[in-house]
């Protein structure tokens, strides 16, 4: 029988499920009658009804997995992995789900993926490029080698074609107007062979070998002893072919004026579409611009830029030109590689 | 590629080119001269570079230039650790940061180059295999030791507080 001293005994039972349907009945009539144990027996119920409502969720276990992205990794372990694929945005959804059901699980993890998130390193803005327009370049007016520079290269380039030009023109002068006659008799014999030949390979300029061989019963061997010598010459290729013409079809001339446009039937033969309307100075001129700087009459800043290239090519160094003119005033910067001067 | 390109590059990426240099080798007149150089070259090679591919050719001639120099200043600091005996600082950090930035210079050379041109360029890992010569495997590989480095070097967050 129930008591008020014995209820608490009751109770405990109702809570471990002992009391039978009789004990059972006999506890409600007791509280019924005694309604001041009642607020008791409604918290114990309370407790057995929530411990029916355990999280069971929080049981279970999410898949551990690697992330798709460091999945070829072979080193540190999972979470390692995840927390610096989720540092680095990588995670697929799917991933990022699962990632973050386990950091609500996992308060400890939540602590871990924050001091991982702080490896972001953050792009300092205050740090800037001193002096950023010194990188800057004019967009007029801007040549990449010096005009004393370029002069001293084109002069020396024209200055030692005119010699071996000149040179053998003036050679070819002396003779014929010493011995005209006896020339324009001779170049037109037909025992005179001459051949053009490429010599020996010596770098970046292509020489030809003229030959001028006579036949023993020539009549004219003191006449082109006296023209040419008797021995291999060296002679670029324009030249050559500028002596063959001479000597070749060129009888009524005694020799080639500055002046005269050029006879180009050999000279078309080795140099192909050359305008034959050119005279000698003419074509020496545009024959050096193509073959320097790709074209017949390239431009200025274009034959800067080709002579810059080529420097910087051979050298391994830039060489950088800017001319500006403001308000009348003109100024130079010349630098060859971090070596500068600006003149004003 | 022209001028104005140039120029353009200049406005876009030289801030952005001195801040990774800094931050490699972390003196402000080596990295200057880094970023001049690669300017350098591509003013050298204005026609061959395409406006498109200039910010990667910029990053690629900062990188190579950063890695040439460290080169350099490990064997010397290999041959000076020989005469010397090492002096142990301790440093004591009061923000992240300051934390992090030392952590980034004491980090392997190759790992702080593709973390910092993952950060603060926003590289993908493909990018930064092509500005560094590896394969995206490997440059995964060194972001992964990279991050576990620098979260190693800032321990536990009470320390830094």
């Amino acid at each position: 029988m129930i008591t008020k001293e014995n209820i608490e005994a009751y109770l405990l039972d109702f809570l471990e499920g002992n009391l039978n349907a009789g004990e059972l009945l006999e506890l409600e009539t007791f509280l019924i009658e005694n309604p001041t144990f009642k607020p008791d027996f409604e918290l114990l119920q309370l407790d057995q009804d929530s411990q029916f409502e355990f999280n069971k969720e929080s049981l279970k276990k999410n898949p551990i997995f690697d992330p798709i992205e460091f999945q070829e990794i072979k080193e540190g372990t999972i979470e390692e992995k995840m927390f610096v694929a989720a540092t680095e945005n990588v995670l697929s959804e799917t991933e990022l789900i699962h990632f973050k059901n386990q950091l609500i699980e996992k308060p400890v993890a939540q602590i871990e993926f924050t001091i991982y998130q702080k490896t972001r390193l953050e792009a300092d803005n205050s740090i800037i490029f001193p002096n950023l327009s010194q990188l800057k370049r004019k967009e007029t007016n801007v040549f990449p080698f010096s005009w004393l520079a370029k002069l001293t290269a084109a002069a020396s380039i024209v200055g030692i074609c005119c010699w071996l030009f000149l040179g053998s023109n003036s050679m070819h002068r002396n003779v014929s107007t010493k011995k005209a006659p006896n020339l324009r008799n001779e170049t037109k014999h037909p025992q005179v062979e001459k051949s053009i030949q490429p010599a020996e390979n010596i770098p970046h300029i292509r020489y030809y070998k003229l030959n001028q061989q006579q036949l023993p019963n020539s009549t004219s061997v003191q006449t082109k002893d006296s023209l040419i010598e008797p021995k291999e010459i060296l002679f670029p290729p324009i030249e050559m072919a500028i002596v063959n013409n001479f000597l070749d079809t060129n009888a009524s001339k005694t020799y080639l004026d500055k002046n005269e446009v050029l006879p180009m039937n050999e000279l078309a033969k080795i140099l192909p579409n050359t305008n034959n309307s050119l005279t000698p100075i003419e074509f020496v001129n545009a024959e050096m611009k193509k073959r320097f700087f790709g074209k017949d009459n390239p431009s200025k800043e274009e034959m800067y830029s080709s002579i810059s290239k080529k420097l910087s090519t051979v050298f391994g160094i830039s060489f950088v030109f800017f001319r500006t003119q403001e308000n009348g005033n003109r100024s130079l910067y010349f630098r060859i590689g971090k070596f500068s001067i600006e003149k004003k | 590629m022209n001028v104005s390109d140039y120029n353009s590059g200049v406005d876009n990426y030289a801030d952005r080119l001195f801040r990774f240099a800094f931050k490699s080798c972390g003196n402000s007149d080596q990295a200057r001269d880094f970023v001049q150089d690669a300017f350098e070259k591509l003013w050298t090679k204005l026609e061959t570079v395409e406006a498109d591919k200039m910010k990667s050719y910029l990053f690629t001639t900062v990188y190579n230039a950063i890695i040439d120099s460290a080169r350099k200043i490990q064997r010397k600091q290999t041959y000076e650790a020989n005469l010397q005996t090492p002096i142990h600082v301790e440093t004591t950090y009061f923000d992240v940061k300051e934390k992090l930035n030392e952590g980034l210079q004491k980090m392997p050379e190759i790992q702080r180059q593709v973390v910092l041109l993952r950060d603060y360029e926003g590289y993908s890992y493909q990018e930064i295999g092509e500005i560094t010569s590896l394969s995206e495997q490997q440059v995964k590989v060194y972001i992964f030791r990279a991050r576990k480095f620098l979260r190693a070097f800032i321990g536990q967050l009470e320390v830094l507080i």
